[in-house]
């Protein structure tokens, strides 16, 4: 790397210019992006292979992903965009915390859901609602006062849930071994069963109502507030960021965030090293997986508290998958989380306008299940790209100018 | 409960058990030699499409089944590829075919048949009269006569449990296998090719779980659906892990989490308990594996190197 100052800050936003990871330099930036490419290549061949114009699908994917402003319809796909992106940011925060503490936080998933059933519940419950309504109206023109109270309530009170499911996985892993890995999945299942088989089919559901019709619909005040008001977009991606710094300041600022990463760069070899300094670090990852699960059920809630309003019967699993895929693709690092949130929502958002030209919306999966592909095949990607790299160099200087300056 | 409901009860629980089965043994021959593969349940959803595909345009199961086990190579092959040839992180690879299979599947449901949600209805596969195994002496048996009239899958399950055990411990190669699972560096000191033999494992274990996928689509039901395999994958690792990491550990769990798919009817009909929640009987294979990991239930032990890539020339 040339000592371009421009550059090194582009870098420091990723992480990278700590003397601790020199090693692994620049690459950090450029796997993830590569991998991305090589991913919609690959998707460009699919569509092609089946008889339809890859340019046309990609035009449509991409014009409507809510990325390039311009149109009547923008202002409704940006929302959309950042509607999506704050959850998939939230849950891929969550994986990525995890990460950094060399724990594979595959629990997403349930802890997602465990803060949306949480949050759909202090929403809609009579006594919170029925006072926090009362409140709304006795304020009169103050009744934003009730509905940031209610909203927060829901959030936190869905953020512990969530966060206390994921700290189980953390106990079981920590006092009896369980691998976390599968602990996490095992948890996963129960709290979906749990929840769309039990929850939001029985006890959750209005009796007036039918079977299919999911929970019931939570309180105006527990609404996030709306920010720009034709589209449907509201707050929750202000929060997510919120979120994001968070982690950021939590990982590299605090003594907590410290001892995590202390902990996730020693994972693979005991842990000596802050066991040695003194690091209680069956407690640090019972904490670590606790803030994990807090910030996927935030994720959670903002699909209760800003989208859906209630739990419905429909909801289908996939938010905590695709926080994996946001994690590795923002290689763990929060501005990289959100970069790659960005891009997944707007894969998304576009994918459901590629049914113009007869792909299914779920092609977006298709990319982000090869980008993740490409990123578990680093080691080749990065083998391959130095190999350029190299060629590349010793085209462009000859080799004595190169051993001179060395 | 008269004898023809106790046989069809426990037929049908045969049904559920199969997939689950392959699942769980593609789990324990992959894992016995090292290599964990979450991305089992993205491998049977390729074979239930792919086995749907090869009966419905074959017009005949088998080639269904040809398929569902030639999709499930050609998948494992791309995990191994990833894992063992570059010591790609293994769950990451799971959940990158996990993933793919979701968007995949559904594309090319799309792209066939024109359909969305579900496939085109089969007229011949192995669920069907004629294609069934007929042993008509056992039918008034309680319990036994169950048997009488099964899918040629169910007994492929048993057949397979069966072969991966003889496998396993009773040949060199099992003995490889485990070793290299175990201990991969003792087994290159003893001129083992840890790379090679992982290689088979774990392509032959996605084999498996290609038929289980194709046993989903073929066999249990006569069509794909959008949803499947609905988890089922992840039954299979869980009763993997239940059944301690052997084959017929794998069968016993596969059992107790195929009755606990159907406990929903059982209680229906029996009247036994309560009327449940289906929830609450849908979570119980999990519940047991977590107590089972635990250690509040017997204890259950991963291969030493389960998860590890493994790396020649480190010391």
């Amino acid at each position: 790397m040339s000592e371009n100052s421009g550059t090194n800050k582009f870098l420091r936003i990723f992480g990278i210019d700590n003397q601790g990871r020199k090693r692994r330099d620049p690459l950090n930036v450029w796997v993830p992006l590569i991998s991305i490419g090589l991913a919609l290549v690959v998707g460009m061949i699919v569509i092609a292979v089946s008889g339809r114009n890859p340019f046309r699908a990609y035009a449509l994917l991409f014009g409507d992903s809510g990325l390039i402003p311009g149109g009547s319809a923008w202002p409704r796909e940006f929302a959309e965009l950042l509607i999506k992106s704050a959850m998939y940011i939230a849950t891929g925060l969550a994986v990525a915390l995890a990460f950094k503490g060399g724990l594979f936080n595959i629990g997403a998933e349930g802890q997602f859901w465990v803060g949306a059933i949480v949050a759909t519940f202090f929403g809609y419950w009579s006594p919170v609602a029925g006072a926090f309504g009362t409140m709304a109206t006795a304020l009169g023109s103050m009744a934003w006062i009730a509905q940031l109270l209610h909203g927060a309530i829901c959030i936190i009170l869905g953020m512990f849930a969530g966060g206390a499911w994921a700290a189980f996985a953390g106990f079981l892993y920590v006092k009896r071994g369980v691998n976390i890995v599968i602990g996490t999945i095992m948890l996963n299942w129960i709290a979906w069963f749990l929840i769309t088989n039990w929850l939001v089919t029985g006890p959750m559901t209005p009796p007036t109502q039918t079977f299919t019709s999911g929970t019931y619909y939570v309180a105006d005040t527990a609404k996030l507030f709306r920010i720009m008001m034709p589209t449907r977009l509201n707050t929750s991606i202000i929060l997510v960021l919120l979120a994001a710094y968070a982690t950021w300041f939590l990982l590299y600022k605090t003594t907590i965030g410290y001892e995590i990463r202390a902990i996730g760069h020693t994972a693979n070899i005991g842990m000596e090293a802050p066991k040695a300094q003194g690091i209680n670090v069956n407690r640090r990852i019972v904490q670590m997986m606790f803030f994990s699960g807090c910030l996927a059920a935030l994720g959670g809630c903002f699909f209760i508290l800003g989208m859906q309003y209630q739990f419905p019967n429909t909801a289908t699993m996939g938010y905590g998958w695709t926080g994996i895929g946001v994690a590795l693709i923002g290689q763990s690092e929060p501005i990289g989380v959100v970069l790659a949130g960005l891009f997944i929502g707007a894969l998304r958002t576009g994918a459901t306008s590629m049914q113009v030209a007869n792909i299914p919306k779920t092609f977006s999966n298709i990319i982000e299940g090869l980008a993740v592909g490409f990123i578990a095949l680093q080691v080749a990607v990065r083998y391959y790209l130095v190999k350029y790299l190299q060629r590349r160099r010793a085209h462009a200087d000859p080799p004595a100018e190169q051993e001179a300056a060395a | 409960m008269t004898i023809v409901q106790i046989n069809t009860t426990i037929a049908q629980m045969l049904d559920y058990t199969t997939p689950i089965l392959f699942a769980a043994l593609c789990g324990v021959l992959s894992e016995s030699s090292g290599v964990v593969n979450i991305g089992l349940d993205g491998i049977m959803r390729f074979g239930a499409f792919f086995g749907l595909l090869g009966a419905f345009m074959s017009n005949t199961p088998w080639i269904g089944l040809l398929f569902g086990i030639g999709i499930g190579c050609l998948v494992g092959a791309l995990h191994a590829f990833i894992t063992i040839k570059w010591n790609g992180d293994q769950t990451v690879s799971g959940t990158a075919i996990n993933v793919i299979a979701t968007g995949l599947m559904t594309y090319l449901l799309e792209y066939v048949f024109s359909t969305t949600g579900y496939s085109p209805q089969l007229q011949n596969y192995f669920g069907a009269q004629e294609y069934r195994i007929h042993l008509l002496f056992l039918e008034k048996i309680p319990v036994i006569g169950a048997f009488s009239n099964l899918s040629f899958m169910i007994w492929l399950g048993f057949i397979c449990t069966i072969l991966v055990h003889v496998l396993l411990y009773h040949t060199v190669l099992g003995l490889r296998i485990r070793t290299c699972g175990e201990n991969p560096r003792a087994a290159t000191t003893l001129g083992i090719n840890v790379f090679r033999v992982r290689w088979f494992a774990v392509v032959a274990g996605a084999a498996l779980a290609g038929i289980g996928g194709a046993a989903l689509s073929i066999s249990s039901f006569s069509g794909f659906s959008d949803s499947m395999p609905n988890g089922v994958g992840f039954i299979g690792l869980a009763a993997m892990i239940f059944g301690k990491w052997t084959p017929f550990g794998a069968l016993g769990a596969a059992l107790l989490f195929g009755t606990g798919q159907i406990a929903q009817s059982i209680i229906a009909v029996t009247g036994i308990a309560p009327k449940l929640a289906p929830g609450l009987t849908l979570i119980l294979p999990y519940v047991l594996t977590l107590a089972v990991l635990a250690g509040f239930v017997g204890k259950s032990v991963a291969p030493a190197a389960d998860g590890l890539p493994y790396y020649k020339e480190q010391r």
